[in-house]
């Protein structure tokens, strides 16, 4: 029997290794492109099992995802007509005490500056205030600069996701057949699971996230709303968005609500009762939430998870920070596969 | 008179139109019908004549035949070797396979042909529904062959978004295992009378 590799399957692995990276250099060229894909992906996931659950009941598979993509547009313009205006006043007000904070950290910075000086005879030379607060007011006037352009982007995003989710949801079926089609049929059985298990746990993950978020998210603002803390609603959807990122995102919150209440002086009650507030919303995330919606989904070693947001950060900064999990997580897919396949069938 | 003429002419004179017509279901129709000429191509049809899918109605073929993945091979190209990881079932849709099993190592290393499957026969129920399921022999394509393949995750979505085919499909896998089991024991008993008390046969 022949049993060398016959030229076509050689010729189907290049073609398909180029159609990837070739794929790869446009989304990484043009993000006005990619980021509407990307976030697009994410929507059509979130939405995915609801689709499954009516396509069960039902054949009409359009007129599900239409009333499907009506709900999610519902449930995203809803809180921002009806929210909208309360957030954009605590961020008014939140920017006009901006100088305060500068003021009071300024003199805290003397304070402590001047107290290693006489007690310790350490000079500091260098101030981390005044160089924080410059690269703030340059990234800041930057940012005023660039305001039209970076809205015409996120109009441009916000209108083009919903297409290319729709797209997602009503052609996944064809587009997964034109993907498969393109793999070498030596490697089709392996990428086709491994895709599946990826877009069976990110999607979970990433539903579980959103689900875990809201509820941190209305226990923080009700909690901080019943301790009369300012800026109740805002702290609240930060504290449920960055607890995205683990270990990390429940601190970046808390760190957040710290600074509003050092602005507002009004004693260190109110800041003891918020850091109460922010306990017990984390330890119901902790106790309650994280253990029934995520940690069988991500499924991942503790000190992995920490190396991973080290790394994310290193790499992408905030952002990395919330895609190290799903990357990690796929990254542990690939090297499982690869273990079975070098010692699991050896041993059998 | 044409269709859209009909349906208006109904219309106007307040009578039951047509339901809305299902395209799906007629171009199964039509492709498993007598009078079609191109009958080779047709993966319903084709379904038809598969022993293993006999219990399904024609509709079930046709929903079934949604999750297949057509997939052509060059001869001597391996579908999959022995010791890959499997996750997929085929079915034969033209051309010829050869399953071969490897014994011994290095220089000892035997082929032994086990079984040559020709158009409607299928391999490969294992990797549907082990875990990690490792091929316990190679399937080679003696000539240019065209394969219809439905992997774990497709098995996954039928069983979940139409569980009666699913359940249907997963009975006629189970009664294909059950087949094998059986051929095996006999096998194993025959091969048991054969031999003496020292291992040697008699």
């Amino acid at each position: 029997m022949n049993t060398a590799q016959p030229s076509s399957q050689k010729a189907q692995a290049y073609f398909f290794g180029l159609v990837v990276v070739f794929a790869f250099i446009i989304l990484a060229l043009f993000p006005r492109l990619s980021f509407p894909i990307a976030s697009a992906y994410v929507a059509a996931l979130v939405l995915k099992p609801a689709q499954d659950f009516f396509k069960s009941q039902s054949r009409i598979e359009r007129f599900i995802i239409s009333i499907l993509m009506i709900g999610l547009l519902a449930l995203l313009i809803w809180p921002l007509v009806s929210l909208t205006g309360r957030i954009g006043v605590e961020v008014s007000e939140l920017s006009s005490s901006l100088p305060r904070l500068e003021y009071l950290l300024r003199q805290k910075f003397i304070m402590i500056r001047d107290l290693l000086l006489v007690n310790f005879k350490l000079k500091m030379d260098v101030d981390p205030i005044e160089m924080l607060i410059k690269k703030l007011r340059k990234d800041g006037g930057s940012l005023i600069v660039d305001v039209p352009k970076v809205m015409g982007n996120v109009i441009e995003w916000l209108l083009l996701t919903p297409v290319f989710t729709w797209f997602f949801l009503s052609e996944s079926s064809g587009l997964k057949k034109s993907f498969l089609l393109l793999v070498p049929n030596s490697w089709l059985e392996r990428t086709y699971m491994l895709l599946y298990q990826f877009n069976g746990r990110f999607g979970g993950y990433i539903v579980a996230k959103t689900i875990e978020a809201t509820i941190l998210s209305v226990l923080l603002f009700v909690g901080l709303l019943i301790i009369d803390f300012p800026y109740a609603l805002l702290l609240g959807i930060v504290g449920g968005v960055t607890n995205i990122v683990p270990y990390v995102g429940p601190i970046l919150g808390w760190g957040s609500a710290l600074l509003v209440g050092i602005m507002q002086a009004d004693g260190s009650s109110s800041l003891l009762a918020m850091t109460v507030v922010y306990m017990i919303a984390n330890f119901v995330d902790m106790a309650l939430v994280f253990p029934l919606l995520v940690s069988k989904i991500v499924n991942l070693h503790p000190l992995i998870v920490v190396a991973s947001v080290i790394l994310g950060s290193e790499i992408g900064g905030l952002v990395g920070m919330i895609v190290s999990v799903p990357v990690a997580t796929f990254l542990k897919l690939v090297i499982q596969d690869v273990h079975k396949s070098l010692y699991v069938e050896n041993q059998r | 008179m044409s269709y859209e003429n009909d349906v208006k002419a109904k219309v106007l004179k307040n009578e039951n139109i047509p339901d809305k017509l299902d395209i799906g279901l007629l171009k199964y129709l039509w492709q498993a019908g007598p009078f079609n000429i191109n009958k080779e191509d047709s993966i319903p049809r084709f379904l038809t004549k598969v022993s293993a899918l006999n219990e399904f109605t024609d509709n079930e073929l046709r929903i079934f035949s949604k999750f297949l993945h057509k997939r052509q091979f060059s001869r001597d190209e391996y579908i999959f070797k022995q010791g890959d990881a499997g996750y997929g079932f085929y079915f034969v849709f033209s051309g010829s396979v050869g399953i071969i099993h490897l014994t011994g190592k290095g220089a000892d290393l035997k082929e032994h042909t086990v079984a040559k499957l020709e158009r409607s026969q299928y391999f490969g129920e294992m990797g549907l529904l082990e875990e990690y399921n490792r091929r316990n022999a190679s399937a080679i394509c003696l000539e240019n062959t065209i394969l219809l393949g439905l992997f774990k995750p497709d098995l996954e979505a039928l069983l979940d978004r139409y569980p009666v085919v699913g359940a249907k499909f997963m009975r006629e896998i189970s009664l294909i295992l059950a087949q094998r089991v059986g051929g095996l024991m006999q096998e194993i008993s025959t091969l048991r009378h054969s031999l003496g008390e020292n291992g040697a046969i008699v």
